[in-house]
């Protein structure tokens, strides 16, 4: 559950990244700089949600996988997203509940784990964003063509996270309208997801209840836990 | 003419008398026939392929439904990745020898190489991960040393054993009266327990061939079903290795008996190892 959470986390937070002098667009601006300004709004909001569109290219040469859902993003608090998909997964990071949980709708179980088990940078971008807006990152413009129309966008160069990051490129672009956060593009040599963010809502007031799972109560918890697989002597 | 008649009686009854299988008479004629068929559809050595379904695995604490699952297969590899909505949740990796799998949920993964001398080794593996593809030479050849015998109700049931140098294991394939595969059973030599059990479901024609729509696999708790919804070829030369896990998970060597004993658990092929 948490690599596609963390590779969406990580993209938002490198987007959140500080902006160095160069280089500059051709009217002048810095891509880092709107790039940055296009994030921030999202990070210093008290919450933010989102309609969304996961689109995962197939590793294999296959056609891509398209899941819709909704993000929930609270600032110091968590995040959620819920898949729109029949039986579509529920997935909360909570940090005042200090969990993480997981619900499968298939299988009625709630999947929980204590917060640290939630990636690093997830929580860095929940526990403490200014922070992460401290860090530089590069920038340059990039169109792209999505869904058979040129999008203008920012590649991000570098990241200042260092290691984990050299092999991911990941390119962002505004919705031309708003200027808000509308496309992020997510890709590794491995494969790539590309997130549309449909109907961006930056709410004045977090709603804590947006982190709570669609759950029923009838559903049981089990606990997400390695030392499960591991057979009698770590147990 | 009448001594020619009883030899010609003498030489069916004898034909007649053997156990029904492919060493001769009717039976035994078209049991090879519905085997030739099935070594005609099932056989063939397949070119790179992809596919996509959806995946559902029980192995003791572990179980997960609908995780949508791409693959791909390539000579001696095979790659799978499994998704739990929009999560990576599972990589499985078979590059000649050498085997990772990825539980990306728990931050577990194993990387190493497949022991040799455990279970069916590196090829078997590699064989149950596409069990629909019976082109091997080592698989291929020890279903036409099997025996056929006819099955009440239809079909045939070809048992034989695969052999390489230091091991044997039998096996049983049944057949539908079509020639295609229903469930195929292994076991160690000598051992009544199986030690992968293949289930078939009904065959349909993807864009790579005619293929089941599902397979599942089941070794004591562990099952594995694989719904699939496409099947074709694919243009890759290689497989590459799955993104690395990241520093803090917990990484398992298949020299360690921990890990051997998880892979057991995950892909129900290899045997039991007391740690």
């Amino acid at each position: 559950m948490r690599r596609s959470a963390w590779v969406v986390m990580t993209a938002v937070t490198v987007l959140a990244l500080g902006a160095p002098v160069e280089p500059r667009s051709a009217a002048g601006s810095d891509p880092a700089s709107d790039v940055r300004a296009m994030v921030r709004t999202i990070l210093d909001a008290p919450e933010v949600m989102s309609d969304v569109v996961l689109e995962r290219s197939d590793p294999f040469g296959g056609d891509p996988d398209v899941e819709r859902g909704k993000l929930w993003y609270l600032p110091g608090r968590g995040i959620r997203f819920k898949s729109s998909r029949t039986h579509g997964h529920d997935m909360v990071v909570d940090h005042p509940k200090e969990k993480f949980y997981l619900y499968s709708p298939n299988e009625n179980v709630i999947y929980e784990a204590p917060f640290e088990k939630a990636p690093a940078r997830i929580r860095k971008l929940i526990e403490d964003p200014d922070r992460v807006l401290e860090k530089n990152f590069r920038a340059v413009e990039q169109s792209r063509i999505i869904h058979g129309r040129s999008r203008h966008g920012y590649q991000i160069l570098s990241t200042g996270l260092g290691d984990s990051l050299t092999s991911v490129a990941i390119w962002v672009a505004p919705d031309p309208s708003t200027r808000q956060l509308h496309w992020l593009s997510i890709s590794t040599p491995a494969d790539s997801l590309l997130i549309e963010l449909r109907a961006l809502t930056i709410r004045k007031k977090a709603e804590p209840g947006h982190l709570t799972l669609s759950a029923p109560a009838s559903a049981t918890v089990q606990p997400l836990d390695p030392r499960e697989m591991l057979g009698r002597e770590s147990r | 003419m009448r001594i020619a008649q009883v030899l010609c009686a003498l030489l069916v009854a004898s034909g007649c008398a053997h156990a029904p299988g492919a060493s001769g008479g009717a039976e035994g004629a078209a049991g090879k026939a519905a085997r030739d068929r099935f070594l005609t559809s099932f056989a063939l050595v397949e070119p790179a392929t992809r596919g996509a379904g959806m995946l559902s695995v029980h192995a003791g604490a572990y179980s997960r439904a609908g995780m949508n699952t791409r693959w791909a297969s390539v000579r001696d590899s095979v790659a799978v990745v499994a998704y739990v909505g929009p999560v990576r949740a599972l990589d499985a990796v078979l590059l000649g020898e050498s085997a990772f799998v990825a539980l990306r949920p728990y931050g577990l993964a194993l990387t190493g190489a497949v022991p040799k001398g455990e279970g069916l080794g590196g090829r078997g593996l590699r064989f149950l991960t596409r069990p629909w593809d019976f082109s091997p030479p080592w698989v291929r050849e020890a279903i036409e040393r099997a025996k056929v015998e006819p099955v009440d109700g239809g079909g045939w049931r070809l048992t034989g054993q695969f052999e390489d140098a230091k091991m044997t294991h039998d096996f049983v394939l049944d057949l539908n009266d079509k020639s295609e595969p229903l469930r195929l059973r292994i076991q160690h030599d000598g051992d009544e327990r199986s030690l992968a059990l293949v289930r078939y479901g009904p065959v349909r024609r993807f864009d790579i061939g005619r293929r089941p729509q599902w397979v599942e696999w089941t070794r004591g708790t562990t099952r594995a079903r694989l719904d699939i919804e496409e099947h074709e070829r694919a243009k890759l030369a290689a497989i590459w290795h799955a993104p690395p896990p990241d520093p803090d998970w917990t990484v398992l060597s298949l020299d360690d008996p921990r890990g051997r004993e998880l892979l057991h658990r995950l892909l129900g092929v290899i045997d039991e190892v007391t740690p």
